[in-house]
């Protein structure tokens, strides 16, 4: 394995052991809790306005519409950790093949290997700090990985089969 | 075994169980994905939006009690919907990584015995995953010791966690193997033409999920977040004023928001997921014994299946059922050169293990 590789397929299989684990950690402690708070703040928002109580019911609903884009963002965070840790271990494996210089893949690694940390780290936090880091980190996470496939891509398009089929 | 070429020439080390467990189990995620998708989410979004129009009608009533009722049912109908989903997702996903795992088995410095015993559980852990995810909207808190988590969800949580555990012992063979052995040749198998289609496929699609998801989230999604907040508002007001008319049309502009948001997801994220799925397959190539003109065929339909898909849900806005119609289809084809593929390689696997023994 080249240095390039151990960096992909190594942050690849870190990136997806670590969503597992967050998963693991979520769907035990908070889940279950936030799904609850969602329904139950939404169907208190209808509940106070049945009962009369206007105020009450856009309180409830202020609540439900936080509580569920908490929701959102962690399982984004979740689900794009694994996603991003899968294609890096695919790279990871394509990358000798794709890309001629160890410079050049070493470079197109680092890019993604930074775009898919930024990216799920910037979706879980914005649920802790307010912006503008989160959606500072989300861009450039979202930047690097658009700038890192397309040179793969570019590379691709000068790259010939090894062998015939 | 230090060479990819050879992965399948026995199961010494996993590689087989890898690559064919993870296969079916891709196949069967997108099955289930197609089924789902055809019978049970549209009725659901029906029951949905009936309890929804329920509930509203019960705040024209003043009648609190009613409300809690309706979104009793309408909490039951979000479930069913919410681990069907994830069921599909988590059985298509620990299938890509069965499928990359079998590739870095050569690489991992562990016991081949242990290897063997590690994909095993790998793949029983990654089938009681998704059955447990399935199982969780019917189990309920049957028997459960704890309150607010059934064993539905307790068996889901530890197969997950177990699962992790294989891959993080993968990566410490990995790096003990990156530290003590000097590089062995290519990673991956080398690629014939169809291969670096599959290859070239995948990555644009990558690549244009990517766009797309960038697109939805810096234009869309906030706005989408905020708008269901003033709708909601609004219908609250309109019920409590008992102006039903007005309460109906917005609760069709929930409906229609819900709409836009669900197809703009499964857009972005079928995008992305049959991009990597197509760069998958590419490595498979080598190791699928068909004709030339089947692999054309197969490699053909699952990139027209992947690239179709996605624009077809996304059509589902403006084209309703019928653009559901076509993403079926295109589900379909994906489907059916998966299973082809699947097919060559067992033919493969077959044609190693005769010239085994005949030697």
């Amino acid at each position: 394995m080249n240095g390039s590789q151990k960096l992909l397929i190594g942050v690849g299989l870190g990136l997806v052991a670590i969503s597992m684990l967050y998963g693991f950690y979520y769907a035990v402690f908070d889940e279950h809790q936030t799904l609850e708070k969602i329904g139950l703040s939404m169907a208190g928002g209808f509940a106070n306005a049945a009962a009369g109580n206007l105020a009450a019911a856009h309180e409830s609903l202020q609540t439900y519409a936080g509580t569920r884009i908490e929701y959102l963002r962690e399982v984004h965070g979740h689900s794009h950790m694994a996603a991003l840790g899968t294609l890096l271990i695919i790279l990871g494996l394509f990358l000798e093949r794709a890309i001629a210089t160890e410079g050049n893949r070493r470079l197109i690694a680092w890019v993604m290997v930074i775009g898919a940390v930024c990216l799920p780290l910037g979706a879980w936090l914005d649920v802790m700090i307010p912006a503008p880091v989160p959606k500072g980190m989300s861009i450039i996470g979202t930047f690097c990985l658009v700038l890192g496939m397309a040179s793969m891509i570019f590379s691709l398009l000068f790259a010939s089969p090894d062998k015939d089929d | 075994m230090n060479n990819n070429e050879e992965i399948l020439a026995s199961d010494a080390v996993g590689s087989r169980l890898f690559i064919i467990g993870g296969m079916l189990l891709i196949v069967a995620g997108m099955i289930f994905g197609d089924l789902y998708a055809v019978f049970i989410l549209h009725p659901n979004v029906d029951q949905i939006s009936s309890a929804m129009a329920a509930a509203t009608t019960a705040i024209s009533s003043h009648d609190a009690d009613a409300v809690w009722q309706h979104f009793g049912q309408l909490g039951d109908f979000l479930e069913n919907a919410g681990t069907k989903k994830d069921t599909h997702v988590h059985i298509i996903h620990v299938g890509y990584l069965a499928l990359l795992l079998a590739f870095l088995q050569s690489r991992i410095r562990l016991n081949d015995r242990f290897k063997v015993m590690l994909a095993r559980l790998f793949l029983v852990m990654a089938v009681v995953l998704p059955v447990s995810i399935f199982l969780i909207h019917y189990v309920g808190l049957v028997y459960s010791p704890l309150e607010t988590i059934g064993w539905a969800s307790i068996s889901a949580d530890l197969s997950g966690l177990l699962l992790a555990f294989v891959i993080l012992i993968q990566l410490w063979g990995l790096l003990g193997s990156a530290r003590r052995q000097p590089e062995t040749g290519p990673f991956s198998p080398a690629l014939g033409g169809i291969g670096w289609m599959l290859l070239k496929g995948g990555a644009v699609l990558v690549l244009l999920g990517f766009l797309f998801g960038a697109w939805y989230a810096g234009v869309q999604m906030q706005a989408h977040e905020a708008r269901e907040l003033t709708i909601l508002g609004q219908i609250v007001e309109q019920a409590h004023a008992a102006n039903q008319t007005a309460a109906a049309q917005s609760l069709l502009a929930y409906g229609q928001l819900q709409g836009e948001r669900a197809v703009a997801i499964a857009a972005h994220a079928h995008m992305v997921e049959f991009g990597l799925l197509a760069m998958m397959t590419s490595l498979i190539q080598p190791f699928i014994f068909l004709s030339l003109v089947w692999r054309q065929r197969l490699a053909m339909m699952l990139l027209i299946g992947g690239a179709l898909l996605p624009v077809a849900v996304y059509a589902e806005i403006w084209f309703g059922l019928l653009a559901g119609g076509v993403a079926d289809i295109a589900g379909l084809l994906v489907i059916i050169a998966l299973t082809g593929m699947l097919a060559g390689v067992l033919r493969h696997t077959g044609a190693q293990d005769s010239l085994g023994e005949a030697r």
